[in-house]
């Protein structure tokens, strides 16, 4: 399992990273531009993420637009299937998430701050995790 | 008998009167004879023409090079031969060498080729389109299923929202048809995938009585709305954990359970689980032959169906089709998973009586196993929704109010989850208690020490609810108080315990899945004397957590280490977003306000610094309705709850580290 976390919240990213670890490789990103250029290198070394958690709210680029970048590159490259992406949203934005959910095209979302059961068991049930 | 030789007229009669050509050569390939059927097939009239014809195809260039071998006297081939108007033939050439003679025995087997490459090609078509549909299958629930889970997260979302009675309830319904939308999905999914061999079997040790519960769970309420009878009985012998597929077999069983209740209308439906042979495997370790025994008194399977049940989308006939809800994929998810463990499926049927389903499949008791692996586990069947929706509940933040009296509860149940849904209530509130993992533990816990209630779950290994409540209740032990209150613990309802257990005295009931307030609520009802009246969430700050310390834990998987990695984070990352909103506020930069505060919302979050958090929230929300004159006294308020919670959390930490 190759994992992606953008966030630019070192909290947050910690305990992502930590959650996730047991379950695979953690690459991190501070900003969307980070998740991009570390996306590219993962089409370069055709070493694909299997899950890319995107935080909505962040410097330079923010996950929205890192989402619909992403999904460009795909394209672009022909990619077989879309990447699962994660957004990792505050509770009190569902509009971002709706946007991402229909205009950029992202599988599925969480709500901070990050509860193990529910990160895990939503990857479980998505069948990323087993 | 008459004296018979072959004389020349009958051996031409003979050889004009078989259905093969048949034409007879001297070395040179000259044709010395050849029969009726020879020139018919050829269409030749004469010698010369059939001359032409055998040496203008491939025939001849074969027999000079069988000929060219002298030790061959016998051969079969086959030959491509042109007719002289040009048709095409297949046929079958016998070669036989008799002294200086070559006879050729030919057939034609144009026809025959043709419809046996016609019934290949058919084949290969049929198999390729069988392909194509599961191909089709698959990608079509992949790409519906995508945009369902926008549906679903969003239909979640909008529950959140201030919605009236009947909002909710549509929404409500939104939430239940996409979730059966969903479950058939995940069907066709899960059906592509073992057509293509795709799934493996994913074995851990797992809680077999959890395992047949969680089944029955998952019928239960259509059970109830169909108003049938239920019941069913796990053989005692069968150990606590064994080791397998949980969640395969936990669809196994449920995909069972369903299509009788769906095939049934009234009467009962009944769930077996013997133990119907032990062995020991290669590793020394026991294997259990498990027998599954789903029986209901439906409608029955025709004769002429029989066979087709475990086909995809058939069920029963076409007729049925309209009358039963469902396409029919049940069934052949069930077959599939039998196989894929090796097992065997096999059923009883009589029309209009009910039919009985067998499902027999060996799994291995473990040696040993850790209380980890129980533990991982109860992670990862958190899946469950019942369960994810009792776990919801109890991250409620609350406070835990002072006890006086030293009441005491026994809880007795097998299920390290439903111990822990308990427990976790009970500490809330500052109830005190103690957990028992069978009604044996249970009775002697009693004979020793004093307790004003007992929670006991009627299903468990050793000795269950039923007997235990029967031996209390009789008074054979004088150390323990017979009239004990005891509420049990079950998936069945009030009405359902009484007809089942009439004997059985018990003072209330709680249903699975628990939920917080039907708990609460017969704390106050048995123990009036506890006090859990201030427990209602409130949403101004004084009522919030300075921190959450547990609810972090709980939601990081009790990591330690990690909370203090995030403390440590928290300590060094507050001051550079507090600096960061400074600067914007005195630019009033509002957006980048706004920016540092949803940052610094994650981290005080993270740490469950709930009060600050809302202080936050309060903050965001005067900046979002323009309220800016109030922003300074906010920003004191988030200096100093920042102060209060540094202080608070230095010493809890401290305390989680010294231990």
């Amino acid at each position: 399992m190759l994992f992606l976390i953008a966030e630019d919240d070192l909290s947050s990213r910690i305990i992502l990273q930590q959650l996730l670890s047991p379950y695979g490789e953690v690459h991190i990103a501070i900003n969307g531009q980070e998740a991009i250029d570390l996306f590219k290198m993962s089409l370069d070394s055709k070493n694909y993420y299997d899950a890319i958690f995107l935080d909505i709210m962040m410097p330079v680029m923010n996950g929205k637009e890192a989402l619909k970048e992403i999904r460009d590159l795909e394209k672009k490259n022909k990619l077989e299937k879309e990447t699962y992406i994660m957004m990792v949203t505050a509770l009190n934005t569902p509009k971002e998430v709706i946007e991402s959910f229909y205009e950029g095209g992202c599988s599925s979302y969480t709500v901070k701050p990050v509860d193990r059961r529910k990160l895990i068991g939503k990857l479980r049930e998505d069948k990323i995790l087993r | 008998m008459q004296n018979f030789t072959l004389n020349s007229d009958l051996v031409n009669l003979i050889l004009n009167s078989i259905s093969s050509a048949i034409v007879i050569t001297n070395e040179n390939l000259e044709i010395l004879f050849h029969n009726n059927v020879a020139g018919d097939l050829l269409n030749c009239k004469n010698s010369s023409d059939l001359s032409n014809i055998l040496s203008t195809n491939d025939l001849v260039e074969k027999v000079n090079k069988l000929i060219s071998h002298n030790d061959v006297t016998y051969e079969v081939f086959t030959s491509n031969i042109t007719t002289l108007n040009n048709d095409s033939l297949i046929c079958n050439v016998k070669f036989i060498k008799i002294s200086n003679f070559y006879l050729l025995v030919i057939d034609d087997k144009t026809h025959l080729t043709q419809l046996i490459n016609d019934l290949k090609n058919a084949k290969e078509a049929e198999e390729q389109a069988k392909k194509a549909q599961i191909d089709f299958l698959s990608n079509l629930s992949h790409e519906i299923r995508t945009p369902m889970n926008g549906v679903i997260g969003m239909t979640d979302l909008l529950a959140e929202t201030n919605l009236d009675e009947e909002q909710l309830e549509y929404v409500n319904l939104i939430k239940k048809s996409s979730k059966s939308l969903m479950m058939l999905l995940n069907s066709l999914f899960d059906i592509s995938k073992y057509e293509k061999d795709e799934i493996e079997l994913n074995n851990e040790v797992f809680d077999f009585i959890e395992l047949v519960e969680s089944a029955v769970k998952s019928v239960d309420n259509l059970i109830k709305t169909k108003n049938l009878k239920f019941n069913y009985q796990i053989d005692k012998n069968i150990p606590e954990f064994l080791y397998g597929d949980f969640n395969k077999l936990k669809q196994l069983l449920s995909n069972l359970l369903h299509n009788a209740v769906k095939f049934t209308e009234q009467g009962y439906i009944s769930l077996q689980v013997k133990e119907e042979a032990t062995r020991f495997n290669s590793s020394n370790e026991k294997n259990h032959k498990i027998l599954f025994i789903v029986a209901d008194s439906g409608i029955g399977i025709k004769d002429e169906i029989k066979d087709k049940i475990y086909d995809r989308f058939s069920q029963g006939d076409t007729v049925m089709f309209k009358n039963y809800s469902g396409v029919g994929l049940g069934l052949t998810i069930v077959k599939q998973i039998v196989n894929l463990m090796k097992g065997e499926i096999w059923f009883e049927s009589q029309v209009g009586k009910g039919t009985t389903f067998y499902v027999a499949i060996e799994l291995t008791e473990k040696n040993s196993q850790t209380k980890n692996d129980d533990f991982t586990r109860i992670f990862s069947n958190i899946n469950n929704d019942a369960h994810v929706e009792l776990l919801e509940d109890l991250n409620i933040n609350s406070k835990v109010t002072e006890n006086q009296k030293n009441n005491l509860i026994l809880i007795v149940d097998d299920n390290k989850l439903n111990q822990q849904v308990i427990s976790n209530i009970f500490d809330k509130y500052g109830v005190k208690y103690k957990i028992m993992n069978n009604g044996l533990e249970a009775i002697n816990e009693l004979r020793t020490n004093k307790y004003d209630l007992v929670f006991m779950d009627m299903m468990m290994p050793v000795m269950d609810g039923i007997e235990t409540t029967k031996i209390i209740r009789n008074g054979q032990y004088p150390e323990i108080d017979k009239n004990i209150k005891i509420i049990a613990l079950t998936a069945f309802t009030q009405k359902e315990i009484e007809n089942r257990y009439q004997d059985l005295q018990i003072d209330g009931l709680l249903s699975k899945p628990f939920h917080k307030n039907d708990i609460l609520k017969l704390l106050k009802q048995h123990l009036p004397f506890v006090d859990i009246k201030n427990y209602e969430l409130n949403e101004s700050v004084d009522n919030e957590e300075e921190f959450a310390i547990e609810e972090v834990l709980d939601r990081i998987g009790n990591d330690k280490n990690l909370l203090k990695m995030i403390y440590q984070t928290f300590t060094q990352d507050i001051f550079k977003y507090i600096f960061s909103l400074n600067e914007a506020l005195e630019k009033g930069d509002y957006h980048g306000a706004k920016v540092a505060l949803h940052t610094m919302k994650s981290l005080t979050s993270n740490i469950g610094a709930n009060r600050l958090t809302k202080v936050i929230l309060n903050l965001e929300v005067l900046i979002e309705e323009k309220s800016y004159n109030r922003v300074n006294e906010f920003m004191n308020n988030l200096r100093i709850e920042i102060k209060n919670f540094l202080k608070v959390a230095e010493t809890k930490i401290k305390e989680i580290s010294g231990e």
